[in-house]
């Protein structure tokens, strides 16, 4: 996206710089205006160079893609099994959670989450995909899970397939940990997905150490949840 | 089908339609008075999305029917801004970035609205996809 | 998702609604809140010729107390009654089982009448129609075997009132008023025990009123769900405790509520009740827990019904 706006930039500058008759490295852009930084009387309203490129039939528009600095022969032709990212994001989850030990059914009263998402361009959004993720796949580990009957989807609803509601979230604590990226847009990494990764690894080892036993499936619904209950009882015995 | 007459009060402006018998609440307010803040999700009352006021009170309008509004005070989140000033509870969910694609946030801000007192906060950010169904909660 | 065709009608009085009935020949539904009905409809689970609403029936949007009843008309909403001071300081399970019950927002559309007479659930039967068609009627829809059971002659869907369960617990009486008359009875005994055809009215009768007998109780109310709200029960029980005496309710299993009646509160009485509940509950794969769980726990929330109960009377 910032190569994307970057480029458009240029559109408007080249087309710019033209009209006002001075090189483009003297265009500077604000508050809705084109302008000389050398002498600012020289300047333009920016709708007025959006109209010309359009007279040119060359509208302002302009795509940006990146690629990340990475060797591909090293990573996909020498060693095919290499990896694409340019960075990594790092994330850590801790989730605390009861069980009733007679119904089966998990409360998680707390949740801790850690996130190296590089410069949080948007502290809020970052936290706010940081608790999305605990919500998707933290607390879905726990109540979402697709039903069949032979190729018969039995939950294809709301009602049945059970996102988790507000009331069944937890406290969440949502801690952002800057890494100034050199390559990512504005030093940014991602937001998220990395907690997105392992918030579920975290209610199953809570739950896994909680009942003292291993387990092969989700979602964690109560039912599950019992045997498991049941069956560390008897391991430890 | 006979066609029934209805008059509707819609964000303080009465309005008088001919509405078919089995037409939803929320079918007379997206496809007929283009009035599409509240949005057809579910369709089957168990999400929210489609949340308007009725007489004061948080309706799905996906499971109403609007001949059984005949009369009816209807408030919709486009009539919430008074003038130009948001109400309250938008301004607080900009302010707490409590949008993810921002589909079911008229939805949330509908029924929100009901449980609003000067203290609460708006739910948690960013239930991606959110279903809110239960607001109550949180007006604690 | 569209609903089907159908002609509206509001009636002001019952004797008014069974007039249209009867005009109709009774290819009609009533309608209250519509929460139950309209997605029955959607789903082409009901394709009535005309819809009578209900709403218009002033005489049923009241509760009154009097000589030793409270008497709650069926259009009062779930909120409403919520709100109602009589409800939470004489009948606490039934106040729980409001709370349980959908969201607030349902709540606040829902009726106690639609909320006894909804229809019973199963997760081959509440599905749209294509589904349905690609899967293949089953025995609620007219077919000729249940695709939960193969092979099996009756319906298992689950009755999922919380309310009912409640009541039932508190010894609730219902008025009905239909084309052949009028007639009450004690709750429990609205219902066939068939998941096919759950109540045992008679066709065109109207709920009018439920009547509880204005004693002080003690009670509680288990539901047991996978979230904390807009969830129907997977299994859900009803205490109300009376003195020495309790009168216990377990549903959300099979299409009819099930009453335990307890002379004495010992802990062995209790349990041994407790445990019968396993054997009589009918679960089968229909909702999304798996059957067997669903056996047990309608002893374990018994138990925790009837202990938060008693813990309340100290
Ligand atoms: C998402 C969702 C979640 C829900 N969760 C729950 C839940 O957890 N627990 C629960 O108990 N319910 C639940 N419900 C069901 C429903 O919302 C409530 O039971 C509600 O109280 C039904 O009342 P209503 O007035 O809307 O009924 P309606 O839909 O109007 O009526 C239901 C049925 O009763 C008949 N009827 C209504 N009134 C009368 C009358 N006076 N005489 C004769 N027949 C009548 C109608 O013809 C219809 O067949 C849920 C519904 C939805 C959509
Ligand atoms: S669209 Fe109305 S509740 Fe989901």
């Amino acid at each position: 996206m910032k190569v994307a706006c970057e480029n458009a930039r240029q559109q408007i500058v080249a087309i710019a710089a033209e009209k006002l008759g001075v090189p483009e490295a003297d265009i500077a852009l604000k508050d809705r205006l084109v302008y000389s930084m050398e002498n600012p009387e020289k300047k333009m309203r920016l709708s007025w160079v959006v109209r010309e490129a359009f007279a040119r039939a060359q509208p302002i528009a302009a795509t940006g893609t990146f690629f990340p600095h990475i060797d591909l022969k090293r990573e996909w032709i020498s060693r095919p099994w290499g990896q694409m990212a340019g960075t990594f994001s790092y994330a850590t989850s801790v989730a605390e959670v009861a069980i009733d030990p007679e119904t089966g059914e998990i409360t998680v009263p707390h949740f801790t989450a850690a996130h190296d998402c590089g410069r949080a361009i948007n502290p809020m959004a970052v936290e706010g995909q940081m608790e999305g993720s605990v919500q998707q796949a933290g607390m879905a580990a726990i109540t979402e899970g697709n039903l069949w009957d032979g190729g018969h989807l039995l939950n294809p609803d709301l009602l049945d397939y059970k996102v988790p509601l507000a009331c069944d979230m937890p406290e969440i604590d949502a801690i952002i940990v800057e890494s100034i990226d050199p390559v990512g847009p504005f030093g940014a990494k991602e937001g998220g997905i990395a907690i997105r990764m392992n918030a579920y690894s975290a209610i199953a080892c809570a739950v896994s150490q909680a009942t003292g036993t291993l387990f092969k499936e989700f979602p964690l619904t109560p039912d599950k949840v019992l045997e498991l209950v049941e069956n560390g009882k008897e391991e430890t015995r | 089908m006979e066609t029934v007459n209805v008059t509707l009060r819609i964000n303080n402006e009465l309005t008088t339609l001919q509405v078919k018998p089995n037409e939803t609440l929320l079918e007379t307010l997206r496809e007929r008075l283009d009035l599409t803040g509240a949005k057809a999700s579910c369709g089957m009352g168990s999400c929210g999305a489609c949340t308007v006021e009725v007489n004061g009170m948080p309706l799905r309008s996906c499971i109403a029917l609007t001949v059984e509004m005949d009369g009816a005070e209807i408030n919709t989140v486009e009539g919430l801004k008074e003038e130009e000033k948001l109400h309250p509870l938008q301004e607080s969910f900009m302010e707490e970035g409590a949008v993810q694609c921002g589909f079911c946030t008229s939805g949330m801000i509908m029924t929100a609205k009901h449980f609003w007192i000067e203290t609460l906060r708006p739910p948690r950010r960013d239930h991606q996809g959110a279903l809110f169904q239960c607001l109550p909660v949180h007006r604690l | 998702m569209i609903l089907p065709d159908f002609e509206y009608r509001k009636a002001e009085t019952v004797a008014d609604a069974i007039g249209l009935y009867n005009e109709f020949a009774g290819n009609v539904r009533y309608l209250a809140g519509g929460t139950d009905l309209m997605p029955l409809l959607k789903h082409r689970l009901s394709t009535p010729a005309v819809v009578i609403d209900l709403k218009g029936i002033l005489d049923l949007s009241t509760i009154t107390a009097q000589d030793g009843w409270l008497t709650i008309g069926a259009n009062v909403t779930l909120f409403a009654l919520k709100q109602n001071q009589t409800i939470r300081d004489y009948f606490p399970v039934f106040y729980q089982s409001l709370e349980a019950t959908a969201c607030e927002t349902l709540q606040m559309r829902g009726t106690i009448g639609g909320n006894l007479l909804q229809d019973t659930r199963c997760i081959e039967y509440n599905k749209s129609n294509d589904w349905r068609v690609a899967r293949g009627f089953c025995l609620k829809m007219g077919g000729k075997t249940c695709n939960v059971v193969p092979g099996a002659r009756v319906c298992l869907s689950n009755y999922c009132s919380d309310n009912a369960l409640a009541l039932i617990s508190l010894s609730a009486t219902v008025k009905v008023i239909g084309p052949g008359g009028e007639r009450a009875m004690a709750i429990e005994e609205i219902f066939s025990g068939k998941g096919s055809k759950p109540f045992a009215l008679e066709p065109g009768e109207i709920l009018t009123h439920i009547r509880i007998p204005m004693e002080k109780s003690k009670g509680a109310y288990e539901k047991l769900r996978v979230r904390k709200s807009i969830d129907y029960p997977l299994v859900a029980v009803a205490a109300c405790l009376k003195e020495d005496n309790a009168r216990i309710c377990v549903g959300g299993i099979g299409p009819a509520p099930r009453v335990y009646d307890l002379k004495g509160l010992g802990t062995d009485r209790v349990v041994d009740a407790s445990r019968s509940t396993y054997a009589d509950a009918k679960a089968v794969s229909n909702t999304t827990l798996s059957p067997e769980y669903r056996k047990r726990m309608a002893g374990v929330l018994f138990r925790r019904a009837v202990n938060k109960a008693l813990k309340e009377e100290k």
